[in-house]
């Protein structure tokens, strides 16, 4: 108890030296181009590096029933190339000119980006713009990638152990909102589509007027936005996107349910709610609770039941925030033939505690610190501040500076609010039980 | 101090376009090379040996360090594992904080901190950097040991030896190492269920007295902090720390094989094969082959446009993705050219990697190549420089290797002075063709196809000892199949004996990582059975057949037996299926051949019973008890390699029954093996006809 009790002073100390110090403010200039494309450009001269991205805001929401996946196959369709990139020429030319690339893909936003020295800059910007006034979108490029889409989703969702998991959770929390579907979709679907079906989907959606270019690194802002203009002024405007989120209504009574595995030996037991989406201040109470949760060998469900009943051997709890809902998932896998319901027991009462009492203003001071230190590691590299820019404008009503507010936000959120949140959202009443069970034919027979 | 460099990489990158002349149809040049500044680093020395090296970055409020303990290759012997589980011990806690409290302390900050077995690393905003490296500087020097601790690792490191140990991957690292550097070199000798078992609490402290010490160690501390403040924090942690001296072992070089040998592992289970082409090499970083060594690698395997991949996966499809790659440093390191191939194609693929190797040696790369392999250098070199932690490294990579002080600032200089006949020449002296080629696979379906390569093919088992090929002879035992039955009827106890069982009832457990899982397995003649898995009480699996029809459950989900199943299990008129075989004239039997079934020899006798069904079992030659059975079924499309492994054979009354089985299941690249440890059996008693349903 000795102990306890001098670093406890000691935090206290800490605490109010360090109440002013604030992180650094990322600054950033942003403006629309006549067709609609919002440019935002952060400068840093601290190294030769620039990042260029695009972030559409096109994700698997926005795909319709029996056409699933179309957001996701974008994401390779669009590296096969355009009318002045030869096919299966993008990744060759940023590779020999050193620069990295990639893409991704989620339920809200598909996100393209390149890092080059800061000299390719030109580069980065003609791949990015090609890609929006004219990809080849042919019979061939769907053919390929579509095996390609194949593989993938053999690889990281049907042959990883818990791969499926999230999208086992989204079919049981969403029974009219699209983030049912997951996002790779189903290969039936992207079998059954038509070339004309994927052109109106690009048509639709990857117009300059659903996507946010950011330009962030050692940059001249003058000349760049001139580049930009030359590169990105041609491409027409798109219609207006039109999105309508699916509401779903209150879930009021628990479901369980089971899935299963044929990848894993030890299954999982998880409790999912349905939360607000990401633009909420509940969201951000809710990533809090994950913290006290389940954020270090420190926090409540692992110090429990990893460290001292020792009936688990992982827990996890996080909040999968997405812009309409967010979905909440509390869980854990039984250690040495532990029940998985009796983890399910353990994982309540922890709930329950959040429920009942205030967390204490060490606990609450521990928050503040992990939430700090988490901010300013997401913003070292170019990358992660392009992103974070692009993400600021796409989902927090054209915020474009929450980058700089988030940690503010977080900081008023108070410890009535953790317990008030954890009371609205966190019921057994409104919830989807999942047992995630080893599947038949890998277990004994 | 600043130095300059300029990415160079050609005369074009000189060439700026202007931003009213573009043409989109045409790709745009680079701008003018941009400068990279590599700051030096502040570097202190302590007198207990330890080097500071501090890079002071104001751009983020947080700070980090990390401390590397230069021992060289340590060998470990018997006890191999015994420096992973010390480094891992640094982990739980310390003299004055229990785990728990040592964990509360660091993450009450937002900071992290973690130890390993050549050091460790904090980081922390600014604020809290103090603290949290005043914590990792107490598990580095006082940490606590506790036996609790010690058995948890220990038990940890064994399940995950056991859940690789029929990995064809994992496997095949071993073995390659064994089999380059020689078992009892630092970097050939590895881990085993046997080397790991035999470490204690007392040789953990042993490893931590002998390695974990200020002697020959770099502390780099970056980010938001003086150097004349980290200088005074490393002195007020370490300042004081006292250890052992140490000094670099003296390695005696290892030769290469002089002529190319196949060096084949057998893996019946594999389903794809793993090739790896190695030679060794010494090339200091110091050694003017070292850049265009870098670059031949890259142009031969290093990236998805390297001769390799376009080889191996875009002309031949024989691979998801082929690689090279290249060591360099104090010591040998290895050549290594890699590739997981389909099996059928296993002999195609190591003539495709040998001519290659071949090309590489004997013709000039392109002028092309060469550039794009220059510009993939300079870009990542010119990227990695984002990380503020990079130049620190540069710093401490010059101490350690004795490199002249400029090395980093003149590094793309002489990436870019690399010619296409530098490449042909390091290619010749440094990617060997005369090499060993290590396969690791399914033996029964490569063999033949290698030895048509007209190399030496070897034999080793998965720990790199060699199989005396004798075991393999094609040549097909004389013997008859009913002979190895009857055997093994009378080696149990006899038809006699044998006929009177008419139920009996196992039971045992199963581990799988981690946890202990009940098994119940009862059979009634004729040919009634069931088996049920339960976990803490809970009916986790079962599945049963009442001599009509059955099914199979899984927690709620429950499939009946389909017909074929149902007709499979209907020809058995007893509780010791091989009576069938022998009495049964529409069973089928042959002798395949002797296979290895661990360290002996088996007879591998196909049975067909007379649904048409093949399994395979193997008779051990010398003991004559079923040793191993294996079946091949599908299973939502895929098919699915089921093998039983049997042994610790034991009387029950005047019958043997094995004790122990392990269960082994493997699909397309995947593999989980479940062991099963009987506890009691009794026979003729407790079991009723009901027990079925």
């Amino acid at each position: 108890m000795q102990i306890r009790k001098h670093v406890w002073i000691t935090t206290i100390a800490m605490s109010m030296l360090g109440i002013q110090a604030n992180a650094q403010k990322i600054e950033f200039t942003e403006y629309d181009l006549p067709n609609g494309l919002h440019v935002i450009l952060h400068q840093d001269h601290n190294t030769p590096v620039v990042a260029v991205s695009v972030m559409y805001h096109v994700g698997s929401k926005n795909e319709v029933a029996g056409r699933t996946g179309f957001a996701h196959f974008f994401e390779h369709l669009l590296f096969e190339g355009s009318e002045n990139i030869k096919r299966g020429e993008f990744f060759k030319i940023v590779s020999s000119n050193g620069g990295q690339n990639n893409a991704n893909t989620t339920q809200d936003r598909t996100f393209y980006y390149e890092v080059f020295p800061s000299n390719q800059l030109q580069l980065g910007l003609w791949l990015e713009s090609e890609r929006m006034l004219h990809p080849v979108i042919n019979e061939i490029g769907v053919k390929t990638q579509n095996e390609v889409v194949k593989e993938e989703k053999r690889q990281s969702l049907d042959n990883r152990p818990y791969g499926n998991v999230i999208d086992d959770i989204a079919k049981g929390l969403f029974i009219n909102h699209p983030y049912r579907n997951g996002v790779i979709g189903t290969m039936t679907d992207l079998d059954a589509a038509k070339l004309d079906e994927f052109k109106a989907f690009f048509k639709q959606f990857y117009a300059p007027n659903n996507a946010v270019l950011t330009i962030a690194g050692d940059i001249d802002p003058a000349k760049t936005k001139a580049l930009i203009n030359t590169y990105f002024g041609p491409v027409p405007r798109g219609a207006d996107v039109v999105y309508k989120k699916a509401e779903e209504t209150p879930i009021t009574k628990a479901v369980t349910d089971t899935a299963y595995d044929a990848n894993i030996q030890i299954p999982a037991i998880l409790a999912a709610y349905r939360v607000p989406g990401k633009d909420t201040r509940d969201s951000k109470v809710m990533e809090m609770i994950s913290s006290i949760l389940s954020g270090g060998s420190s926090s409540r469900m692992y110090k429990k039941m990893v460290d001292e009943k020792k009936d688990a051997l992982q827990v996890f709890a996080f909040n999968y925030a997405l812009e309409d809902y967010g979905m909440y998932i509390v869980g854990a896998l039984p250690n040495a033939g532990a029940a998985p319901a009796g983890l399910l027991t353990d994982m309540d009462e922890e709930i329950k505690k959040l429920q009942t009492d205030l967390i204490s203003e060490a606990d609450y001071q521990k928050l503040q610190n992990q939430f700090e230190d988490g901010f300013v590691s997401a913003n070292t590299k170019m990358l992660g501040i392009a992103e974070n820019l692009s993400n600021g404008y796409t989902f927090y009503h054209k915020d474009t500076n929450h980058i700089n507010e988030e940690l503010t936000e977080l900081r008023k959120i108070t410890r009535e609010e953790i317990r008030d949140a954890a009371r609205k959202y966190l019921n057994n009443n409104q919830r989807l039980i999942l047992y995630y069970m080893p599947a038949k034919g890998k277990t004994a027979q | 101090m600043k130095k300059y460099i300029i990415i160079a990489a050609g005369a074009l990158l000189m060439q700026y376009a202007q931003a009213q002349t573009i043409d989109r149809n045409q790709k745009p040049k680079p701008g003018p090379a941009p400068v990279l500044s590599i700051k030096d680093p502040v570097i202190y020395n302590m007198p207990n040996g330890i080097t500071v090296l501090v890079v002071e970055d104001h751009r983020l409020p947080k700070v980090s360090a990390s401390l590397l303990i230069d021992a060289g290759p340590r060998t470990e012997g018997s006890k191999a594992g015994v420096i992973r589980l010390m480094g891992g011990m640094l982990n739980e806690g310390t003299k004055t904080l229990p785990k728990a409290a040592f964990d509360e302390a660091v993450e009450k900050l937002g900071a992290n901190v973690s130890l390993n077995s050549s050091g460790g690393s904090a980081s922390a905003l600014t604020r809290y950097f103090k603290e949290a490296f005043t914590l990792m500087g107490q598990a580095l020097k006082e940490p606590s040991f506790t036996q609790e601790s010690f058995d948890k690792l220990k038990s940890q490191a064994i399940t995950g030896l056991k859940s690789e140990e029929k990995n064809a991957t994992a496997i095949a690292s071993r073995v390659t190492n064994a089999l380059a550097y020689g078992k009892t070199h630092p970097n050939g000798e590895f881990e085993t269920e046997q080397t790991v078992q035999s470490v204690t609490l007392a040789d953990v402290k042993t490893a931590y007295n002998q390695y974990i010490t200020p002697s020959r160690s770099y502390l780099t501390i970056v980010g938001d902090i003086t150097p004349a403040n980290a200088k005074a924090l490393a002195t007020e942690v370490f300042g004081t720390w006292k250890g052992a001296a140490l000094t670099l072992p003296k390695l005696t070089p290892v030769a290469n094989v002089a002529k190319t040998e196949i060096d084949v592992i057998d893996v019946p289970t594999a389903v794809q094969s793993e090739i790896r082409v190695v030679n060794l090499i010494d090339l200091k970083k110091s050694n003017p082959d070292y850049f265009p060594t870098l670059l031949a690698n890259y142009i031969l395997g290093g990236g998805a446009e390297s001769h390799l991949f376009m080889n191996l996966r875009e002309k031949h499809g024989f691979t998801y993705g082929a690689y090279s790659s290249v060591g360099s440093g104090r010591w040998q390191s290895l050549f290594s050219a890699s590739a997981s191939v389909r099996t059928a194609k296993t002999d195609s693929a190591v003539t495709e990697f040998l001519n290659e190797i071949k090309r590489i040696r004997t013709e000039k790369v392109s002028a092309e190549e060469l550039s794009s392999a220059k510009a993939l250098y300079n870009g990542s070199f010119a990227l990695g420089l984002e990380d503020p932690a990079r130049t620190a490294t540069f710093a401490s990579t010059i101490l350690i290797n004795g490199l002249p002080a400029d090395f980093y600032k003149t590094y793309l200089q002489k990436f870019n002075a690399v010619t296409a006949q530098d490449i042909q020449r390091v290619a010749q002296k440094y990617l060997n063709y005369d090499t060993r080629i290590v396969v690791v696979g399914n033996a029964a379906q490569i063999m033949e196809g290698l030895k048509k390569s007209g190399y030496p093919v070897k034999l080793y088992d998965k720990y790199a000892s060699p199989v005396t090929e004798g075991a393999k002879a094609a040549a097909m035992p004389n013997v008859k199949a009913s002979d190895v039955i009857k055997d093994y009827i009378a080696t149990i106890g006899g038809v006699a004996e044998l006929k009177k069982i008419t139920s009996m009832q196992a039971v045992g457990t199963m581990a799988v990582q981690g946890m202990t899982l009940n098994v119940d397995q009862k059979k009634m003649a004729p040919n009634k059975e069931v088996m049920t898995i339960t976990m803490g009480g809970n009916v986790m699996m079962k599945s049963t057949f009442d001599g009509e029809k059955g099914y199979q459950m899984q927690m709620s989900n429950k499939k009946d037996l389909v017909a074929d199943e149902v007709a499979q299990k209907k020809v058995f008129t007893g509780t010791t299926e091989q009576l069938d075989y022998l009495n049964n004239p529409a069973f089928k039997l042959e002798v395949k051949g002797i296979q290895k079934v661990g360290s002996s020899d088996a007879y591998q006798i196909a049975v067909t019973d007379p649904t048409g069904k093949t399994t395979s079992e193997y008779y051990d030659t010398k003991s004559k008890l079923l040793v191993k059975k294996e079946s091949t079924t599908v299973v939502n499309g895929t098919n699915t390699v089921s093998t039983v492994e049997l042994s610790d054979y034991r009387k029950v009354g005047m019958v043997m029954f094995p004790y122990k089985q392990t269960i082994t299941q493997s699909a397309v690249g995947q593999e989980q093996s479940f062991a099963i440890t009987i506890t009691d059996i009794k026979l003729n008693s407790g079991v009723t006809a009901d027990d079925f349903k």
